[in-house]
């Protein structure tokens, strides 16, 4: 008799069924809004986060909220910058290898490099150095481009890190700041949305694992290289139009990390490619404007591809390194500059 | 004994059609929002 009940129960709708379906539904997404915070997404692995090993966007927010979270007394290196930046290392493991080797103590490095980075993004990774940073920050150049677009980026963030810098950008280009509800899952609902089957997947299997490098031992195509010519003429056209508030931008960038040491850096390009695009005037003129920046801001501009001897062989395409040994290389010149200027902040610590 | 199988079937029931509506409501709003994972094309 009961378990026909219990049938009937289980089978037919009813109002009570109701409202333990509304109540389950509605507790599940109360618990994902506890749960998944910042805290959350730092003590878990990224690869728990990732919707799949190219998925960049979510190793840099994993390490962002790792940096923001973390302890800010270490002696660490945060690396900011686009995939020509993230191409031309090996690892942040190795960096922080070699570098506690010559310094003589534990060095973190935080990796918050990522494909497509523009100025308004490197605004926002810059925001996760904690306050009373201690370490090095180096910031790569990215591609001038109409400060309008920041508009996508506004309508979709591709980061889980809540941003004052962006905000602050995106009120310059005449947007106002997104609402934010406190609620981080919900602040970032079309960075965790996409995501979710992939992060619910992970946690019951197994974490996803990152593809460090893309680019290793392939080289272009014809189809390739002719969108890559016609993108680097757009950026040419670009450039005089836009460099005046590209480079007020990454001022902005470098102003709001007062108090830590900045590096601004040229990652890899390769002059084959780019010099018959963009011609030798608008290269120097580049790099004139870069120097004259970080002149101007009192911080030290790297280009680092004579000492890393890097050969047009090297590259993928224009600014991507596509072997191991030319990262090796790239990566040894890289952590000499950087034990340099980390001893420095390490004495002016200590002083 | 009646009222306590019918109190675990409604239970159940209501167990199982809430994840399903909570799957089906993160669905939706994924495909409202039009939000994707950000796919680098390499410039």
């Amino acid at each position: 008799m009961s378990s026909d009940t219990f049938r009937a129960a289980v089978s037919r709708p009813s109002l009570g069924a109701v409202v333990v379906t509304l109540a389950v539904a509605a507790a599940q997404l109360l618990f994902v809004g506890w749960l998944v915070t910042p805290e959350f997404v730092a003590a878990n692995p990224p690869g728990d986060l990732m919707a799949d090993p190219r998925d960049h966007d979510a190793l840099v927010t994993h390490a962002a909220q790792t940096l923001r979270l973390g302890d800010v007394g270490e002696l660490s290196v945060t690396l900011i910058g686009n995939s020509a930046f993230r191409e031309s290392f090996s690892s942040a493991e190795d960096i922080a290898k070699a570098l506690s080797k010559e310094i003589g103590r534990p060095v973190a490095v935080h990796d918050l490099t990522a494909g497509g980075v523009r100025v308004w993004d490197v605004g926002t990774l810059s925001d996760s150095v904690p306050v009373g940073y201690r370490g090095v920050v180096v910031m790569s150049t990215s591609a001038v481009a109409d400060p309008a677009l920041i508009r996508e980026r506004h309508e979709l963030p591709r980061f889980a890190i809540a941003s004052d810098a962006f905000d602050d950008e995106s009120r310059r280009a005449g947007l106002p700041p997104r609402p934010r509800t406190g609620i981080y899952v919900a602040d970032f609902s079309g960075f965790f949305l996409p995501r979710a089957s992939s992060m619910l997947r992970a946690r019951l299997t197994a974490p996803v694992e990152p593809l460090r490098h893309m680019y290793l031992g392939r080289t272009m195509g014809a189809e390739y290289r002719k969108v890559m010519k016609t993108m680097l003429l757009a950026r040419a056209h670009d450039y005089p139009k836009f460099r005046a508030e590209h480079y007020a931008a990454v001022g902005r960038n470098v102003d709001r990390l007062e108090g830590s040491k900045v590096v601004l850096i040229q990652p890899p390009l390769n002059r084959s490619v780019v010099e018959p695009v963009y011609g030798a005037t608008l290269l120097e003129q580049m790099a004139r404007d870069r120097e004259e920046l970080a002149r101007e801001m009192g911080i030290e501009f790297w280009s680092l591809d004579d000492e890393a001897a890097l050969a047009d062989t090297d590259f993928f395409d224009y600014c991507h390194l596509n072997n191991h040994d030319a990262m090796v290389r790239y990566t040894r010149v890289l952590v000499e500059g950087l034990a340099r200027v980390l001893n420095e902040v390490a004495e002016a610590h200590r002083g | 004994m009646t009222r306590l199988a019918r109190a675990t079937g409604i239970l159940l029931q209501g167990l199982v059609m809430g994840t399903l509506l909570f799957i089906a409501i993160l669905r939706l709003l994924a495909t409202l929002s039009g939000a994707s994972v950000f796919r680098y094309q390499g410039f």
